[in-house]
């Protein structure tokens, strides 16, 4: 805890002191300008680096030996179990079943809240016709 | 057109508005599913027979064999309908369209004999061209000939939960 302390305020000298150095009449200029000038090279190769693995990713999902790799690695024994064993597993095919359930329950309840929007509408347009008053209870 | 009830009915402690029966709209779907269930059903088990027929050489109905499938069809698609009604107020197509069929007075599901002759009438309305379906577009409970007749009532089922 002390030790990071000491480390604390020691970093805060030499950043202070170095501050100081930039802002320094003679030193500082030519300082400033080292700085800036190593900062650009950095984001230059920043975006080198960037461009790089662009270039180097697209090679290699574009490569031959990609496909032969992943070809291999779905035909492979342990693939092949884990994909049985997935296929297997009762808390898949109660997830998938659930799945389905609550899809078709949503898309039956979208049906009947337009068919019961429909059974007004249809109502409603043939008392206009007959000019009849709706019905309020029974 | 539709006879006033003698007493309202009352549902979930309220008197039960015209909201509470379902109309022509959700009916027509809850019979279109029923429809394709029974008939799709009842078009497979054809379709096996007269493959099977195929590989022994093939079926000749006479017109009392021609009758009695009829018969049988059309037994098949009516108990469909009666069962569903007797036992829960519900077919599968009403089911998922949440409706029940109650009698008019009780609210319980119908007996068999009445689900029976609302079952005939139903053929009858659709037979005339859905002309029997026409009252529940005026009548205040949203009842079909079959419904006055037989005295039932289509309910949404969130009304009599």
């Amino acid at each position: 805890m002390l030790g990071v302390r000491i480390g604390g305020a020691a970093a805060k000298v030499a950043i202070a002191s170095a501050e100081l150095t930039m802002r320094a009449p003679i030193v500082g200029p030519p300082l400033r300008a080292a700085t800036e000038r190593i900062a650009a090279d950095g984001r230059r190769a920043r975006v080198e680096a960037e461009r790089w693995i662009e270039r180097t990713a697209s090679d290699v999902v574009e490569s031959n030996v990609t496909l032969e790799v992943t070809d291999q690695v779905l035909n492979s024994a342990a693939v092949q179990h884990a994909i049985d064993h997935l296929a297997a597993s009762p808390e898949l095919r109660q997830a998938i079943t659930d799945q389905s359930l609550g899809m078709a329950q949503q898309t039956m309840q979208g049906v009947r809240r337009r068919s019961i929007a429909l059974d007004d509408a249809a109502e409603q347009t043939v008392r206009r016709w007959l000019r009849r008053q709706p019905p309020q209870s029974s | 057109m539709a006879a006033p009830a003698t007493t309202p009915v009352v549902l979930n402690d309220e008197p039960a508005v015209a909201a509470d029966y379902a109309g022509v709209v959700t009916r027509a779907i809850a019979l279109g599913i029923d429809a394709l269930l029974v008939q799709g059903a009842l078009l497979l088990l054809a379709g096996m027979f007269a493959l099977i027929g195929a590989l022994v050489g093939g079926f000749h109905f006479g017109p009392v064999a021609k009758v009695l499938s009829a018969s049988a069809w059309v037994l098949i698609t009516g108990g469909y309908f009666v069962v569903g009604w007797s036992t829960t107020g519900q077919t599968i197509g009403m089911r998922a369209m949440e409706l029940s069929v109650l009698t008019e007075n009780t609210l319980v599901p119908p007996g068999f004999w009445r689900s029976v002759l609302r079952v005939i009438l139903l053929g009858v309305c659709i037979i005339t061209c859905f002309i029997g379906f026409v009252p529940v577009l005026f009548d205040a409970r949203r009842r079909g000939v079959h419904d006055m007749v037989s005295r039932t009532v289509v309910l949404h089922a969130d009304a009599v939960a």
